[in-house]
Formats: C-alpha cells, structure tokens, sequence
C-alpha cells in the first residue's frame, strides 16, 4: 500500500472508475440471488404464518 | 483500554494515523510489521470459536428464534448483495473489483465478508481494507442510532427490534452491544426476562457469519468460471481451490472445535467459555492491530481523503435507502407478535 503510484492508480480508479459493462455471469448471479432469497422469504414466510 | 471492539478499533486507526503522518520515521521503521492482512485473517479464525460456543449457547435456548434465523440467512446474502452489487455496478459505475467486496461489506457481516470476498475473487488487497475501515465507521452510527430509532418506531415489538439489530448492524461487536442496548431499552418498560432480545440479535447474526464461507465458495466459481475465464480457455477445479479463502477454513475449524466440544462435553461448558473469552481478547487485539496498521499506512490518509467520497455515497445510499428498511421489514414478518417471556429472570 506505501506504493505512491499504485496509490496514484486507485485514487484515480475511485474518482473515474473504468467502464466495466456488467457479463452474463454477473447477470445471472443477481437474478438467480434476487429470485431465489425472494421466494424463499415468501415460502418461509408462509410455513410460519401456517 | 476497557473500549468496546469498534471504539478500540477506531482508537487504533486514529493512532496510527497520528503516527503515519507525524512520525514518519517512527512509522517507517513499524512498517515492516504492518501486516494489515495477516493480522485481519488471524482475527477472523478465533471469530469461529466464538461463534462456535454462542451457537451452542443459542442451540440450548430457543428453536424458534433458531429456525427464524434462516430467514437472515435468505436476506442478507441473496437479497442485500445482489441489490447492492447491482447499484455499484449498475448506479454508481464501479469496477466488479470493488463492487463485490463492497456488496458483501455493506450486506453480510462487514469486515470478515469484505475481506474474503476480496481473497475469492482476487481483489487488491487495499480494496477489501478501505471497505472495511468504512464498515467499522458506519457499525458505529449504527450503533448510536438504531436501537433508539427500533425503540421509538416499534415500542411494541421487541423481538422485531432484537431481530433488526442482528440484520442492520454490520460487525459482530456492533451488533450484539446494539442488542445489548435494545434490550435494555424494551426491559425498562416491558419487565421481560434477560437475554431473549440479545439472544436473537446474537442468533441472527450467527447465521449470517455461518455462511460467509459458502458464499466465497459460490462468488470463486462465478468468477473463476463466468467471469475470469477466456474463451476456449479450460478452468480447472484448483483454480476455485486457489481462490477461495483459506482463513474461512480455520475459521470453520474454530468453529467446529468449539461446537464439537461442547456438545461432547457439555460439563465443559464453562472451562470452554473462559478459554473463548480468552481468544476473544487476541481477536480484539488482532483487529487492533489491523486498523493499526491501516492508519499507518501514509497513502491510506491519502485514499481516505481523496477518494473515499464516493465509496461513503454508496455506502449510504444502499444503507439507509434500503438495507436497513428491508432488515426491518423481513424482521416484522419473522419476529412481529412474538414476545420474550416477562417476569423475573431464571
């Protein structure tokens, strides 16, 4: 971390960070996690209200 | 110096600040010891012995609040990090490297998930530690602020309340002295029985802890297998083996250990606290140290004051805007109408 240049870089990085376009992995990743938390909390929910 | 862990640990980054931009040279020659990472990595297996013997406490006491724990499970890890991933990436236009370490920072359990997350998907390691410092800051107000709000929103809910703090508030001292508090609020009106509401902040926060290691496992393949990976190029299976973390290993060892023991030797129990109590002091020393270092390190000051304007945004947008809302929401439906036991403790 006491590198002045990769210092440099990250301030850099963190004011103007590269365009990363989001993949298809990253995609499915946030799909699959929101699908499933969501209709596990609703079956949760359900067997406990039950 | 009898502060709590996040004070502690606030103390140790205002000190070694201090010296990082006052004794140069002082700092200079501490900086060959300076080993942010270790000391953090050390910090987290002996997290596993005391999560270990709670578990095993919390086991003893309450399957309901247990089996509502999963619902934590649920929430923080596919709902927060998916929502928070995706306003890093998607609003706020950050790089996948500080996306991922920043979602698990904000949404699971703050510094251990920032920092194995950063080990899964090979992040820099400042990445992970700038999130972490951040983690232990907002821990902080959180702590300050939430049990009161819980208390003034919800007067009639305490276990809601409990539930809320082990899903808001981000590290596990935070947390369970948040519990501590919230408890100590709602006993003052209600005359409910000691230790439930901090019981179910501290199972909640269990189960959180519980799965860091799973989610590691998962965010290693993704990257490794989904993102990392060039075209035509064949990925083997030691390449998530290289990537996932091996401190959550000793972390689960710890963990296992502890629980193993005292189920096998349940008259134990109280030589096993003590010993617990024991490495929770070099945790806490650990993490000391950790942040030590952090603030000894002169281009950490420069990073905090140029560029960590924009990790705060995000930080606080997710946060307030919908981690904590969501926390209480899901608490309301697990937790609302169910009571701690009233009259004196046993």
């Amino acid at each position: 971390m006491n590198n002045p240049q990769e210092t440099e870089k990250l301030v850099d990085e963190l004011h103007n960070q590269p365009y990363e376009p989001m993949v298809a992995a990253e995609i499915w990743l946030v799909s699959i996690s929101l699908f499933t938390g969501i209709s596990i909390l609703i079956i949760l929910a359900f067997v406990l209200k039950n | 110096m009898g502060l709590t862990g996040e004070a502690g640990y606030l103390a140790a980054l205002f000190i070694g600040l201090i010296i990082g931009n006052f004794f140069t040279s002082f700092a200079k020659f501490l900086s060959q010891a300076a080993r942010t990472e270790w000391f953090i990595k050390t910090a987290i297996v002996l997290v596993g012995a005391g999560v270990g013997l709670k578990g095993l406490e919390q086991a003893n006491l309450a399957g309901t609040v247990f089996f509502r724990g999963l619902a934590a499970i649920v929430e923080a890890y596919l709902i927060y990090w998916a929502l928070v991933y995706l306003m890093a990436r998607k609003v706020f236009g950050f790089s996948r490297e500080w996306a991922a370490p920043l979602a698990s920072g904000i949404s699971i359990c703050g510094v251990s998930a920032a920092i194995a997350t950063g080990a899964a998907i090979r992040a820099r390691p400042v990445v992970p530690i700038m999130v972490s410092s951040l983690v232990v800051v907002f821990s902080v107000v959180e702590l300050l602020v939430l049990p009161f709000l819980a208390h003034a929103i919800i007067p009639e809910e305490p276990m809601v309340a409990a539930a809320w703090m082990g899903l808001a508030v981000k590290t596990d001292g935070a947390a369970i002295a948040s519990g501590a508090i919230t408890e100590a609020l709602y006993m003052a009106q209600g005359g409910f029985q000691k230790g439930w509401m901090l019981m179910t902040t501290t199972t909640v926060k269990i189960f959180i802890d519980l799965f860091i290691g799973v989610w590691c496992f998962i965010l290693a393949c993704v990257w490794v297998y989904g993102i990392d990976r060039k075209p035509g190029e064949k990925v083997s299976l030691k390449e998530v083996w290289d990537r996932f973390p091996k401190f959550v290993i000793g972390y689960f060892i710890a963990f296992a250990l502890f629980i193993t023991l005292g189920l096998c030797f349940p008259d134990k129990i109280k030589e096993l606290k003590e010993s617990s109590t024991n490495l929770d002091a070099f945790r806490k020393f650990f993490f000391a140290l950790a942040f030590f270092s952090i603030g000894l390190s002169a281009d950490f000051k420069r990073l905090w004051q140029e560029g960590l304007g924009k990790l705060i945004l995000v930080y606080v947008v997710c946060l307030f805007g919908f981690v904590i809302w969501i926390g209480l929401g899901i608490s309301w439906l697990f937790f609302h109408g169910i009571m701690p036991p009233t009259g004196v403790t046993p």
